[in-house]
């Protein structure tokens, strides 16, 4: 990727690693990650449980708990490297320029202050506004996010509302300084199905409004078709392929997206038994050598359990952590692209 | 206006209360294995038969065991808990007289404890796993741990005898008269007469029998508040205010104390029940006359009036701080006051 691209890339983390140390042993929750972002972009990242989409986004914010969190790496945002940046600096990006909403609304909001001295409070912390000013981009806020009297909701405190109400003010509080880059971490799943595309399409259109890139967090495709542009694939704490989406769907590389997208049910086909990915996700303290796939690929072969791959670029936009592609673009193990 | 009928009806259940710890009260002093005669009448009064009955007339020890009682109630209804066999007033005159003393030493007690229980218990937290907290809470076990008989006389010892910086027993010293009884609490009546030498010598003699009798609250309260505050910290919204910017200070103060209060509120509440049951050592020790000395002497004479009085008086205490915890939760916690 030349300079130039780089620069348009608004977030751009580039072999991010975190572990953590346990009593257990040193657990590595994420392992060499890249990926990058550019404004009004919705990049998915998408894996199961204990893949490390958390972790990574919680590293961009600098959130995790040192110790036992380690971060390494560098995440770029707007130029400018957020690692090396001192704590103070990175509180003022916080919450202001890049903020999140978490997965779990109904524990997300502290039960002793209202909902609206809870959104208010990033707006007088960056923003410099008066209480009355904030109080009324408060109430504005809560009209954008579809709640109902929100001079009533303004003095009611979490307790007294939905989760999805709850999961609405998460992202009122998360859009009141106009962030640059939104963090959603599962925003959805906590929810009930019906409330879930309320929320997503509540998230649509604010995206659409404020033009702010995105990082949606999930491991439900479904949720990755309807809101983004690009996917990232999560497993074992890699990125094994990161893609545009229309591509991804279409011909998916990794074998891991290949069962992802295999394993989605559908209404139009037979009844049949779901398709399943064989086997479960490698323990983080004992992980199979070579490709952390490999024990569940139905592709795997000698080289995979003997050398890990790397993210290799089949095409400008496209990587796959895979040997399979690796030896189709020629490119076997002696000398692979980094992603 | 929920909270007046929520008030109203534990003042009702209070009447109950009273009735009930009476009769409990009054089993288990007269069950004791000992005879009131033997306990207040000479040695020649007691081989002469007609000093004898005429003892038992007098204070109706004659009568069965359930006439006593129901005669008791009836006093007790009309607000008449007896006269005492000790001092020959009526209880209820010797309470109002001795309940001052105990609640100026109780509440100055209780604010020692709270707030350096409160301010260890924070820094504690704070700086969880360092020396200092391995100090404080070396101190919190010490203060909850060791026998307050024990620590009253070690510290009468060491700063009043050997060191000579603390005054000796006593309210107030021996040749200053005391303030004109408004409240009857010492240091306030001096402050209202204008006499701050008389006050500073008060508060001076509060110091020692305070500090005693609150170190068992006060090593509960830092251990419940360092407990407290590292579990808040722990919890989602917390989280969710770091990712607003907020620094740790703000942290603490705005979002994790207010949460972690409400159970150190609990123990407050405990702790100062325990103060007024707990003072009858150390008012013995510093010949503080309050109730705890009254009791003291009360049972060692088998004064059933008296020790019935006492105990009323300490359950009414007891209920009464319960019902002000119960409320300040409502204060802190805006999830109990809306169920």
């Amino acid at each position: 990727m030349s300079d130039d691209l780089l620069d348009k890339d608004l977030l751009r983390i580039s072999n991010l690693n975190v572990q953590f140390r346990t009593s257990e042993g040193v657990f590595k929750a994420v392992r060499d990650v890249s990926i990058s972002i550019r404004s009004g972009e919705t990049l998915g990242i998408v894996g199961e449980s204990g893949s490390g989409k958390s972790v990574t986004a919680l590293s961009i914010m600098n959130l995790i708990p040192n110790p036992p969190g380690e971060i390494k790496g560098d995440i770029f945002f707007n130029g400018q490297n957020l690692r090396e940046m001192s704590l103070e600096e990175v509180r003022k990006v916080r919450g202001n320029e890049i903020s999140m909403i978490f997965q779990e609304p109904m524990t997300s909001l502290n039960p002793i202050h209202t909902c609206g001295k809870q959104i208010m409070e990033p707006l007088l912390l960056h923003k410099g506004f008066t209480k009355h000013e904030a109080k009324a981009r408060t109430i504005e806020l809560l009209k954008m996010v579809g709640i109902p009297l929100p001079e009533q909701r303004f003095k009611e405190y979490p307790h007294q509302l939905s989760g999805g109400m709850r999961q609405r003010i998460m992202i009122a509080m998360a859009l009141a300084c106009r962030p640059k880059l939104l963090l959603a971490d599962e925003p959805t799943t906590a929810l009930d199905v019906t409330i879930q595309a309320q929320i997503l399409e509540l998230m649509k259109n604010l995206r659409n409004e404020i033009d702010s890139a995105i990082i949606m967090i999930t491991h439900d495709l479904g949720i990755i078709t309807e809101m983004c542009h690009s996917v990232a694939v999560m497993y074992a704490g890699q990125v094994v392929e990161s893609s545009p989406l229309k591509e991804l769907i279409r011909e998916p590389l990794h074998p891991y997206t290949e069962g992802l997208l295999r394993s989605i049910p559908t209404i139009t086909k037979e009844k049949q038994r779901l398709y399943t990915i064989d086997g479960t996700v490698p323990s983080p303290f004992n992980m199979p050598p070579g490709c952390s796939f490999q024990p569940r690929c139905k592709y795997s072969n000698a080289i995979c359990s003997e050398q890990t791959p790397d993210l290799i670029h089949v095409s400008e936009e496209r990587a796959v952590r895979c040997w399979r592609h690796a030896e189709n673009i020629g490119i076997g193990n002696r000398s692979v692209l980094h992603g | 206006m929920g909270l007046l009928k929520y008030t109203a009806r534990r003042l009702v259940f209070l009447a109950f209360l009273v009735i009930g710890v009476s009769l409990v009260v009054f089993v288990i002093s007269h069950s004791v294995p000992s005879d009131p005669v033997l306990a207040n009448l000479s040695q020649r009064n007691i081989d002469n038969q007609e000093m004898v009955d005429s003892f038992k007339a007098k204070w109706g020890l004659d009568k069965p065991m359930y006439t006593q009682y129901f005669i008791y109630v009836g006093n007790l209804v009309k607000g008449d808990m007896g006269t005492s066999i000790r001092t020959q007033r009526p209880v209820m005159d010797d309470l109002k007289k001795y309940f001052p003393a105990t609640i100026e030493l109780a509440i100055f007690s209780i604010i020692i404890a709270v707030f350096f229980g409160m301010l260890f218990g924070i820094i504690s937290a704070i700086k969880r796993n360092s020396a200092i907290d391995q100090i404080i809470r070396g101190i919190s076990v010490v203060g909850v741990s060791v026998p307050s008989f024990w620590l009253g006389l070690m510290f009468l010892l060491l700063f009043y005898v050997n060191l000579g910086i603390a005054p000796g027993p006593g309210r107030i010293s021996p040749y200053l008269a005391p303030p004109v009884a408004v409240t009857n609490l010492y240091v306030i009546d001096a402050l209202l007469a204008g006499d701050w030498s008389l006050a500073v010598d008060a508060l001076q003699h509060l110091l020692l029998p305070g500090l005693v009798l609150g170190s068992f609250t006060m090593g509960l309260i830092t251990r419940t508040t360092r407990s407290s505050l590292l579990e808040v910290m722990s919890l989602d919204f917390i989280r969710t205010a770091r990712a607003k910017g907020l620094t740790e200070k703000m942290i603490i103060m705005r979002h994790a104390l207010g949460n972690a209060l409400i159970p150190v509120v609990t123990v407050i509440g405990i702790g100062f029940g325990n103060l007024l049951g707990g003072m009858v050592l150390v008012e013995t020790i510093f010949a503080w006359p309050g109730i705890g000395q009254y009791a003291y002497k009360a049972a060692g004479n088998l004064d059933f009036p008296a020790i019935i009085g006492v105990s009323i008086l300490i359950s009414i205490n007891y209920v009464v701080i319960n019902l002000i915890v119960d409320l300040l939760y409502g204060i802190l916690d805006p999830r109990v006051r809306y169920n």
